[in-house]
Parts: C-alpha cells; structure tokens; sequence
C-alpha cells in the first residue's frame, strides 16, 4: 500500500514534469506551427544550468528561476533567429531544423559537463505521509502553479488575448494591428523557459545527463498529439495520465517495457479518437 | 517527347556500368557499393512519401530495421530458409499496416510525430527484449540462412536487381495517373477531397507501399549484413533517411540515392572527428536553410517547370 502511494506521488511528479514540457510543445506548435524536436534538448539545458548555477549561488531555488530564465532566453532565441527564414516552412523543414538543433545541444553538454550525472542534493529535506519526500510536494505544486498562471495568463491578460488572436488567424490579428513577431517572440521565449524549469526541478530527482532529453521528449510528443496537436487541456489530462500509469507499471516491469506500454496504450487513445482538436482553445 | 527517351537511355546504361563496373573492384568495395544500394533502396522509397505525397516519415526506419530484425530471428531459430523469409515478408506487412494506420490517422503534421514515436517504441523494444532481439549485443543471422556462400560481386548483382526491381516499379508508380494523384494530395488534399478522391485511403496505401519498399531493403541487409542492432529500428536511422532525401532534393527519385551516397562517404570521412554530432546538426541546419529543395535541384532549376510549381503551391497551402 505505502509502495503503491509512493509511486503515485511519484507518477504525479512524473506526470507534472511532462505536462510542463508538453504545454511547450503545444503552445510552440499550435501558435508557431514548429515541430520542435529539439525540446527536450531545452529541457536538459533547464537541468545543467541550474547545476551550474547552484555550484556558484548555492540556492537551489534562485539557481532554478535562473536557469528557466536563461533557457527561455537561448532556446526562444534559437528558435526566433529561424522563424523569419523559415516563415511558412513545411513542418518537415523546422522539424529537420529542431533535429540539428538536439544534436548540437547534446553534443555540446557532453563537451562542457561531460558524460557523468551531475547531481544537486533535494533543496527540501522531510517526508510527508503518504507522499514520500517533501521536495515532491512542493515541485507538484509549484509545477500546478506555473501550468494555472500560465492558463490565466493566456485567458485574461492583454497579451493573453493577442496571443490566441495571432494562433486563432494570424491576418486577421495583423490587420488589427497586433505584431505577429512580438507575440511569437512571447511564445518561444514562455516555451523553452517551462521546458527549462521542467528540467530544472527534475535535476535533483533524476540528475542531469546529456540524454536526459530525449526520455522527456517521447512522452511529451505523446501527450501532445494524443490530446490533439496544440491543444492545451488535452495535452494536461494526458500527461498526468502518462506519468501515474508509468509510475505503477514501474512495480511491475522493467522501466523501458513500462514506456513502452505507455506509449502503446496512448497511441491505442488515437485508434479510438480521430484527429483531436487542432490548436482550438 | 525525346528528353523523356533520353532518360530511359540514360537510366539504362548507368544500371548496365553500375552492374558490370565491380567486376574490377577489390571486394570490400563492392560490399560496400552492395550496401550503398540497399540504403539507396531506402531512400527511394522514403522519398515516395515525403516527395510524391508529402507525407514525411520520421520513423522509416521502423519499416526497414523489423523485417530485418523478423528475418533474422526466424533464421537463428529455424532452419528452413522459407519460414525465415516467410516471417520477414509478414512483418514487412503487419509493420507497414500498423505504423501507416496509426501515422494517416492523425492527419497532418501528426504524421511526422506518430512515425518518430514508432521509431522510438520499436528502438527501446529492440533494447529491452533481450531474449529475442538480443539487445545491445546484437543479432547475428547464421552464414548458411544469408548470402555469405556467394561471392561478393554475385551478391552485388542479386542486390542490384532487387533494388532496380523496386527502384523501377517506384519510378513508374510516380508516373502512373495514382502517382498524380499522390502529387494532388500532397499539393493540396482538401481540393482532391473535394473532387471526390478518398485522400484517406490513398495516403495510408502508399506508406503501406514505400514501407514495404523499406521492408524488402531490411531483408536484404540481413541477408548481406548480417549484423543486426537497435540501430535499425531506431530514430538516428529514420532521420538520417530523411536527411538523404532532402539532401539530394526530393519528389526526384535519383537525388535521394545520390544524398545517400553522400551522406554515406562523408560520414564514413567523418566519423573520426570528436565533435561528429555537433558537424552532422549543423548539417542538418544547412540543408534546411540554404538547400531546401536539394542538391540536384540547385543543378537543374529549369528542367521541371511544372513540378516547381506543384512544390510551390504545396508551399502556400502549408502556410
């Protein structure tokens, strides 16, 4: 019993981390239209520079908002320094783009950190019952806080309503005087910073590692198109679904077969339902 | 319509040089020209999706690597070479029908994710199942169930008629009125639904097709090869197909051969070099940026006018 709560703690952790990497994605695709393969890439980013900052500030917390911050700043920027070439690009060519990006990013962590893991002690020590470690808590809520400001941001800020007005017709948004460019520098800047802080809060659960990218990446592609490409609810029910199944099918199998299970049953959710809701708010 | 004429000559005399050439090769070579012309094999076939349909396909590698994966399992566990190349040919099938369901069901750029997810699924499977696949050791297909007992320029010429067998019927797919029609979806697929074609059915027939194309390449590779790894089935494989056939220009057939056999020798040139990923993502970058419609079409801008303006017109409706 205790066992099995602590999984699903475990799962919720899980399951919070992909849904901040996922919203990400969906938001990048659904405003953007950019398959962005190297996401994951920004997610580990998140993790090495929260490293590294806690190695010189020695506060786990200001390194992390440090880190999302920074990550935001050089992914976003990665991506907007194409947006204008590649404006209209099939989603082929940006997919492709994203890829050399991964590759970079990979290769150059490997040669600044090097191939080990690079751990940080848990910021918060203590337990709480039923839900294993204290530092689980709070990242949980923290994540739930960020998913619900950003939510709010979008529904009832200014710039919330410029944003939708460019994903729902960028023309139209444009005609009214909104800029297209101002509001997709938003979006990949809010993009790659969650990943960030997803990487960033996960760094000292899972330590950071060159690879750690790529694990994050899968199921958060999963979440988003089994909750309907750029679409942001479905895209949350999903990754919690993800991370609690994966966490109890841990129990019980071998991590890779449970992953593949995961994905298996995810894609079972497309045979069922067609197509979900395209970048519909 | 002489230019089409001049073609076939051209196309035949470079198969002729292409199967008599080896014969003064020394024989790693023409085991590396035999491999070259099962990725070529590969690459044809990817390039029926991506350039003939505009479905691109992030997980090709999945219809190449489990038929060869399905060969080589059969072959260490029976001994008659029929059930091996039976099993392979049902999974060449089962695996096409599978994926290509799943990747024409979403529907736009759906496709692209639900392929790569399928690369990723089969290459952790691959990993984790040690007791079949063997994991990271590896598969070794038994010499007596491959095609160790030829020699190496037999080998070569089995693998070349296979290839121009496939590679031909490709070809001719392209130019049959069903090919015109893969052009129509992939130019615009709501005008082609609206002529009352069911883009549905034709988009999940020609993954099933291009895979099965990919699939007999896998065999082949076994049969040649021998060596089976995760590799195969795996994501680094599929988007390295892709880079291919963007690289040598799609919707062309010939150019993504030729990507590959650049991709290939340069790879090969390059892989002692510490900081080889970071080279190949830059490659990726610049193939995007400045190389969007390929190498051979920086050559020969003006010989396919009308081919230009279905990709341009693709261009806009994925705006």
């Amino acid at each position: 019993m205790e066992q099995i709560a602590a999984q699903l703690a475990n799962g919720l952790v899980v399951g919070t981390t992909i849904a901040l990497t996922a919203l990400g994605l969906t938001l990048v695709f659904g405003i953007l239209h950019i398959v962005n393969l190297s996401h994951g890439e920004f997610y580990m980013m998140g993790a090495y520079f929260t490293w590294a900052a806690h190695s010189v500030l020695g506060n786990f917390w200001a390194s992390a908002a440090l880190a999302a911050l920074a990550t935001g700043l050089v992914g976003g920027g990665m991506l907007l320094a194409f947006a204008g070439r590649l404006a209209g690009a099939s989603p082929l060519r940006w997919a492709l783009l994203t890829l050399g990006f991964g590759y970079v990013l990979r290769e150059l962590a490997q040669l600044v950190f090097g191939t080990d893991f690079k751990l940080v002690g848990l910021p918060i020590e203590g337990t709480v019952p039923y839900f294993g470690g204290l530092y689980r808590v709070v990242v949980t809520v923290a994540s739930i806080a960020m998913i619900v400001a950003l939510a709010l941001f979008l529904a009832r800020t200014r710039y919330g309503v410029l944003i939708r007005a460019v994903a729902s017709n960028r023309e139209a948004a444009a005609v009214a005087g909104v800029s297209a460019y101002k509001v997709y520098a938003w979006i990949a800047f809010i993009s790659a910073a969650l990943a960030g802080a997803a990487g960033a809060f996960m760094l000292p659960i899972t330590s950071a590692y060159p690879t750690m990218g790529l694990e994050i990446l899968i199921m958060a592609f999963v979440v988003v198109v089994v909750g309907g490409m750029g679409n942001i609810r479905g895209a949350l029910v999903a990754s919690l679904v993800a991370g609690l199944l994966q966490s109890t099918l841990i129990l019980v199998m071998k991590p890779s077969f449970a992953t593949i299970v995961v994905l298996c049953a995810l894609m079972l959710v497309l045979v069922v339902r067609r197509e979900g809701v395209r970048a519909a708010w | 319509m002489v230019r089409h004429a001049n073609r076939a000559a051209i196309a035949f005399a470079s198969l002729a040089a292409a199967a008599v050439a080896p014969l003064w090769l020394p024989p790693y070579f023409v085991y590396l020209l035999t491999e070259l012309v099962i990725w070529a094999l590969v690459a044809i076939s990817l390039d029926l999706l991506i350039g003939y349909s505009g479905l691109p396909s992030f997980g090709h590698a999945v219809f190449f690597g489990v038929p060869a994966y399905a060969f080589g399992i059969a072959a260490t566990r029976s001994e008659s070479f029929a059930i091996a190349l039976a099993s392979a040919l049902l999974a060449i099938v089962a695996v096409s029908v599978l994926v290509g369901y799943l990747a024409t069901r979403t529907g736009g750029v759906g496709y692209i994710v639900v392929t790569l997810l399928c690369s990723f699924a089969f290459f952790i499977g691959a990993f984790a199942w040690t007791a079949l696949t063997g994991g990271e050791n590896g598969l070794y297909v038994p010499a007596e169930m491959s095609m160790a007992s030829l020699s190496a320029h037999a080998r070569y010429l089995v693998v070349l008629g296979i290839g121009s067998l496939a590679g031909g019927f490709a070809w001719w797919l392209t130019k049959s009125p069903y090919g015109l029609v893969l052009l129509g979806i992939k130019a615009n697929e709501r005008r082609m639904q609206a002529m009352g074609y069911r883009t549905q059915k034709y988009k999940f027939q020609i993954t099933v097709l291009a895979g099965a194309i990919a699939g007999i390449a896998g065999v082949l590779y076994a049969l040649v090869v021998r060596t089976l790894s995760a590799d195969l089935v795996g994501p680094e494989l599929s988007t390295e197909a892709v880079i291919w056939v963007l690289l040598g220009g799609a919707q062309t057939l010939i150019g993504p051969v030729l990507g590959a056999a650049l991709f290939i020798s340069l790879k090969q040139i390059l892989n002692n070099i510490p900081a080889y990923p970071i080279l190949l993502g830059l490659l990726f970058v610049a193939v995007v940026v400045w190389a969007p419609s390929g190498l051979v079409k920086l050559r020969f801008p003006r010989s396919r006018l009308p081919r230009l303006r279905a990709t341009r017109i693709d261009e806009r409706t994925q705006d």
